[in-house]
């Protein structure tokens, strides 16, 4: 068939082309305002999706990245008050040094036992610290002080309510990192290690092992000695003796003197007293009663057997030659196994499970040891400071540890906010480089869509002027 | 000379005639579905005068339209596909924007929000103001949701208004064709040609099949009978009327008068509206349900096993009910079809109790089979448990409550006392089975045991049992424990996960507990004569850390070998899971300081305490190891402690009572205070992929996006082919059928002229008259 053009399709096929090129033109001219490539899901919908998924990664980030803000002040704090506590215990050291070293003055050391009690509540409220409403030492156990003063048999401890676990928050697709550190793990021992002992008695670590946390206060006491009578000496009923296990006897009839072990030799006054006091080298004392002494010589051997007791109330019976004496504590669920065999004397034994004491104990131990010097003999409480020192001394080492270990989180978050914004700014190019236009390119397409419209517009108004009519007169 | 003027006549009529069609086509150069028109002029026959023939003129034959049928024909289908798709395009862009993506204000910007509160609230989940903006945020999600459905309801409304519309078009346009019908059998009967009318006719067509895809056949007679998808529409006589039937669900019929049968048009715009209808939206609102369904049922997850701020639950009710009318009809449904909206699992479900004063905590499960466990099974297991009450309100739904002075709650908490009932180490004698239950006994048969006050046996019948084949070390235990004669002779057993325990009920020493026989004493796993003797001494067992491995497990800890804990030299604890897989082996023996924490792996950790241990008496105990303390969905099938309720995507919401009070929002994990376990559970559903959909949440949402706009691009470059093949086919319509102005100016000079030439001939005609007339 021939072409055969009619003026009705001209004007049709102007009108579309006008309308097509408009469209175009107002897809141009939207892309150049908006800058998007992508207005509407049909522009492009593999697009569509891939930008909502970038845009989705990067409010992720975002939001992991204002996570990471927003709990740094709280890692700057808990540093920051751990520092400070570590200034405390420092100060604390250099004073039970002094304490340890110098010859004082009981109120001398009743100045520093205050000093030592103010840096212990002043641990303790670091240990106490609050960030908003949340307390940062307590693990997960957030709205209760995580160190409470209890009362135990009228001594005052200091113990931990807070739990084992930590808070974390996400950095990353199946990435946390852990915000604090349990408060027992950095203020009191949670892992026993070993016993150590004042050494006041003697008693060591027995056979079997032990189990607890703390300081346990040992009371040995001489509850009978055999070997006593012999040749009308005995014990003397006035009490005093500590002797424990086995310490010879020698009383030298021709001198009248008598002398326990290798202590002193003593006179032995006439007429002979009921209550002759006889010391041996290791410290222990015999009373003896020498009235019915008739000036024999004697050599004999002197057992004690003891009692031990954790309150000086309820005693139980020790065996002195026994390696594996248990001592049980029923308000703190202590067990010990305790070697018997080399005690020598009765007296106080302070023990302490190592690696198991928090600082607070320690540091009011150590006051209250400070506070029970006097002017007379110092040994067991000088002992007891000595124990406790060592313990002050781990207990610090434990602090600084844990806040090295805050520290390196510290800087593993500000390490992560770095790669966070780095991942937020690359995300945010692959945003942009998925949903926005070329500029150029759409400014380029901007004036052709212009250009050819106005072409379609001229082209169309000289056709639409072609008739017939203009010619027929 | 008549003739002349005969000729002159005709010449001046057939000029006049041509005219008439050039002025009656020029005017209508610019009505639609015109087709120009041509006089088709003959000679007359001519005339025999004196033996010679003569012609005698010019004749009009009549006026034909010039059309082409065929391509009439392929317009008519091409108009009806495009309408089709075009209608369809308005709706999907309608759609479009109500998604309003990609932007600020779409659903895909609520879920990142969402979890941007979320994430913010881990870092201080106690934090109120925090608690609140997840709560809102949570909120801003769930109406957009609401939003997007009923936005899917109003379309679907607006289609079937759409389609009433149309459908009354079609049966508009059908009585139209129905009576240029008969008006051009009339007209063509008495052979008048009907052109303008055929016109008109063929122009109503154009516009019924822009409504709906026709297929015509014109009869002899000049009538057309138009059928849409086969049957009748417009018949020779009368028209068969278009309906739409919408039933109370939305499901839509179309028919046609004197049929039931649905007819199922594909083009036109009824055709567009009903695949718009039935495969677009439905899509859509599938998906978005989908979506809906999976946040509701993975939010709910995390969030049903947290605890709230005040650390657990004195009261929770169920938001979703068991069907049935009867309080009995209830509680007799197994729990696979209790119609509860999301589906229970065969699963575990673990419940601790705290006492609020000692702050001890029980830890209790209840095992879930949805294909056994009735309503009142679940309801009885839970009663079960000390200081739990449970029960169904009037409506069906779950309700929960504990007795005063106690807490409840679901979370995944390590039991920091695993060695409950000190069956390593304690203080009571303690012989354990050498076997894991299930046990194979036989009714009437027996076990005697020595206890500390005296011996008994107990027999087993087969009522005490479900299987009494294969029964469960849970089920011997409590047959043992009440036994009177086993009271009396100061016997008690215990189930230690499957492994059945018999012990003395008295601590110390002195105490001993003795397998004599019986019948069933190897069939349970012990041996006769055994004997275990009680201690002092209980070992205290400890665990630390929290599980951080991704599947429950029940891990049995029993000695290696008999000796004192940290005392023996070699001494090993070995810790097996339930399937007797080593899982690490504890070397507790010399050395090793009691209290000391020991790696058992997944984040745990155990101590021992000091104390002696049997591998002889078989001493044994358990430790479950939970990462999903509800395995079996039961909580949010029951809708229990929720944040989500509802659904789907027009029933979503934030629960009413997380909105009046957001401090129930259950964000720990643990129980306690600074945990923010459940918060991190769901934040990892922004990159985790949940089973349903293959993909996570927020990117099968983009999913669902992109498709929307992936079927609209389709649809629109679908249009903009059948657009210009339609605008194709019109140009060449017009080719045939259309005016041209210049063509017809042309004629119009022409047929002038014509004219002009047989009025000229008249008067020469004229003129010889005169002439001869002069003569006269």
């Amino acid at each position: 068939m021939s072409l055969r053009p009619t003026q009705s399709a001209n004007f049709d096929q102007i009108s579309a082309g006008i309308r097509r090129n408009l469209l175009a033109l107002v897809r141009a001219q939207e892309q150049v305002s908006t800058g998007k490539r992508i207005l509407r899901p049909s522009d492009d919908g593999v697009g569509t999706a891939i930008s909502m998924s970038l845009t989705r990664q990067r409010s992720g980030v975002e939001a992991h990245l204002t996570g990471v803000h927003s709990v740094q002040p709280v890692m700057a704090t808990s540093t920051m008050e751990l520092e400070s506590a570590s200034d405390l215990l420092a100060e604390a050291r250099s004073l039970v040094l002094q304490a340890l070293n110098g010859t004082m003055a009981p109120s001398d050391r009743a100045a520093i036992a205050d000093q030592i009690d103010q840096i212990s509540d002043a641990v303790l409220e670091v240990a106490n610290t609050r960030f908003g409403d949340r307390y940062l030492f307590g693990g997960t156990e957030t709205a209760k002080p995580p160190f409470v003063e209890d009362n135990q048999t009228q001594e005052s401890y200091v113990s931990y309510r807070g739990n084992n676990n930590q808070q974390r928050i996400r950095i990353g697709k199946g990435t946390t990192v852990d915000l604090n550190l349990p408060g027992n793990q950095i203020f009191g021992g949670d892992q026993f290690e070993s016993l150590g002992f004042s050494g006041q008695t003697g008693l060591k670590a027995g056979d079997d092992a032990s189990s607890g946390s703390g300081y346990m206060r040992l009371y040995t006491r001489t509850a009978s000695v055999t070997g006593a009578n012999v040749a009308g000496i005995a014990m003397s009923t006035a009490g005093g003796t500590t002797i424990l296990g086995s310490h010879q006897l020698a009383v030298d009839g021709a001198n009248r003197t008598v002398r326990l072990g290798n202590g002193p030799t003593k006179q032995i006054p006439t007429p002979a007293p009921n209550n002759l006091t006889l010391l041996d080298g290791d410290g222990s004392i015999a009373v003896i009663d020498f009235t019915g002494w008739t000036g024999a010589f004697v050599t004999t051997t002197l057992v004690g057997q003891g009692e031990i007791s954790t309150d000086n109330q309820t005693w139980q019976p020790m065996d002195v030659f026994s390696s594996n004496v248990e001592v049980h504590d029923a308000t703190t669920g202590n067990l010990l196994h305790l070697n018997a065999r080399d005690t020598r004397k009765a007296g106080q034994e302070l023990v302490v499970f190592k690696g198991a004491t928090n600082l607070f104990d320690s540091l009011r131990g150590i006051s209250a040891d400070l506070r029970a010097m006097d002017d007379g003999d110092n040994t067991p409480e000088m002992a007891r400071l000595n124990l406790r020192f060592e313990e002050l001394i781990d207990g610090h080492e434990r602090l600084l540890s844990g806040l090295g270990k805050l520290g390196s989180r510290h800087q593993r978050l500000n390490s992560t906010e770095s790669r966070l914004q780095d991942l937020s700014t690359q995300l945010a190019g692959l945003v942009s480089e998925a949903t926005d236009v070329d500029i150029s390119q759409a400014v380029l397409d901007l004036q052709q869509a212009e250009q050819t419209l106005q072409l379609t517009q001229a082209t169309g108004a000289r056709l639409m002027q072609q008739s017939l009519l203009n010619y027929l007169g | 000379m008549t003739l002349g003027l005969d000729i002159g006549l005709r010449g001046l009529r057939a000029a006049q005639a041509a005219l008439d069609t050039v002025g009656h086509n020029l005017s209508n150069a610019n009505t639609p579905g015109y087709s120009r028109q041509r006089v088709d002029l003959n000679t007359s026959s001519p005339s025999r005068v004196r033996g010679i023939l003569f012609g005698t003129g010019v004749e009009t034959d009549g006026v034909r339209r010039i059309t082409d049928a065929l391509l009439n024909k392929r317009i008519r289908t091409q108009v009806s596909v495009l309408s089709g798709l075009d209608i369809q395009l308005q709706g999907m862009s309608r759609i479009e924007e109500l998604l309003s993506e990609p932007g600020e204000n779409g659903l895909g910007a609520l879920f990142d929000n969402f979890f941007g509160s979320v994430s913010q609230l881990s870092t201080d989940p106690g934090d109120q103001v925090l608690r609140n903006s997840m709560v809102q945020s949570g909120l801003n999600l769930t109406d957009e949701f609401n939003h997007l459905s009923s936005a899917i309801r109003d379309a679907e409304d607006d289609n079937l208004q759409e389609l009433q519309f149309h459908v009354g078009e079609v049966n508009r346009l059908a009585h139209s064709v129905r009576e240029l019908n008969a008006e051009i059998v009339q007209a063509e009967a008495s052979q008048l040609p009907a052109n303008d009318l055929r016109d008109r006719r063929e122009q109503e067509l154009r516009s019924l099949a822009e409504q709906v895809d026709i297929t015509f056949t014109e009869q002899d007679s000049g009538a057309v009978v138009v059928r849409v998808a086969g049957r009748v529409l417009v018949g020779t006589q009368n028209v068969q009327e278009m309906q739409v039937d919408a039933t109370q669900d939305g499901d839509l019929t179309v028919r046609i008068q004197g049929s039931d049968a649905e007819v199922l048009p594909s083009g036109g715009q009824i055709g567009g509206l009903l695949d718009f209808r039935s495969t677009f939206l439905p899509k859509l609102r599938d998906e978005l349900d989908g979506l809906a369904k999976n946040l509701i049922l993975e939010v709910n997850r995390a969030h049903s096993t947290g605890t709230p701020e005040e650390g657990g639950f004195t009261l929770l009710s169920g938001s979703e009910a068991v069907a049935g009318d009867t309080q009995a009809e209830r509680l007799g449904k197994l729990l696979r079809s209790a119609g509860l909206p999301f589906s229970v699992e065969e699963g575990r479900l673990y419940v601790n109790m705290t006492d609020m004063e000692s702050g001890e905590v029980k830890i209790e499960y209840i095992d879930i089979d949805p294909d056994r466990t009735t309503v009142a099974d679940l309801l009885a297991s839970l009663n079960e448990i000390e200081n739990m009450n449970a029960g169904l309100d009037s409506l069906g739904r779950l309700n929960l409550y504990s007795e005063s002075g106690y807490q409840f709650d679901f979370s995944a908490r390590l039991d920091e006392s695993p060695n409950d009932y000190f069956t390593m180490g304690g203080g009571r004698a303690t012989l354990g089975s050498s076997s894991n239950g299930p046990y194979s006994l036989t009714a009437g048969s027996s076990l005697s045991i020595q206890g500390p006050t005296g011996s008994a046996a107990v027999i087993f019948q087969a009522s005490d049992f479900a299987n009494i084949g294969s029964a469960t070390a849970e089920e011997v235990a409590q047959v043992i424990n009440q036994d009177a004669a086993m009271i009396a002779a100061g016997v008690q057993a215990h189930a230690v996960g499957d492994r059945l325990v018999i012990q003395s009920r008295t601590e110390g020493s002195t105490e001993t507990v003795a397998v004599q026989g019986g019948g069933m004493a190897t069939a349970l796993g012990f041996t006769a004569g055994q004997l275990a003797t009680g201690r002092d001494t209980s070992l205290q067992v400890e665990m630390f850390g929290s599980y951080n491995g991704d599947k429950n497990r029940t891990l049995y800890y029993q000695p290696a070998g008999d000796g004192i804990i940290g005392t023996t030299p070699g001494l090993q604890i070995r810790v097996v899971s339930e399937d007797g897989s080593p899982v690490a082996v504890l070397n507790v023996g010399e050395g090793y300081v009691p209290g000391t924490r020991l790696d058992v792996g997944d984040g745990v950790q155990v101590s021992f305490g000091y104390g002696e241990i049997s591998a002889t008496n078989r001493e044994v105990f358990k430790q479950d190891m939970i990462a999903d303390s509800d395995s079996s969905d039961v909580l949010v099938a029951f809708g229990v402690n929720s944040f989500l309720t509802g659904s789907t995507a027009s029933t979503i919401q934030v629960a009413a009572e997380i909105q009046e009070n957001p401090s129930r929002l259950s964000y720990s994990g643990t129980g306690s205070s600074g945990d923010n376990g459940t918060l991190l559970s769901i934040l990892s559903l922004q990159d985790t992929s949940v089973d349903q959909l293959g993909l996570s949440i927020p990117e099968y949402y983009s999913q669902i996006v992109g498709e929307v706009g992936f079927d609209i691009s389709t649809t629109e470059s679908a249009a903009f082919v059948a657009e210009s093949l339609v605008n194709s086919l019109d140009a060449r319509r017009e080719e045939v059928s259309g005016v041209n102005t210049d063509e017809e100016l042309v004629n119009m000079v022409r047929f002038e002229q014509a004219y002009s030439a047989s009025a000229r001939y008249i008067q020469v005609i004229q003129q010889l008259n005169d002439t001869i007339l002069s003569i006269l």
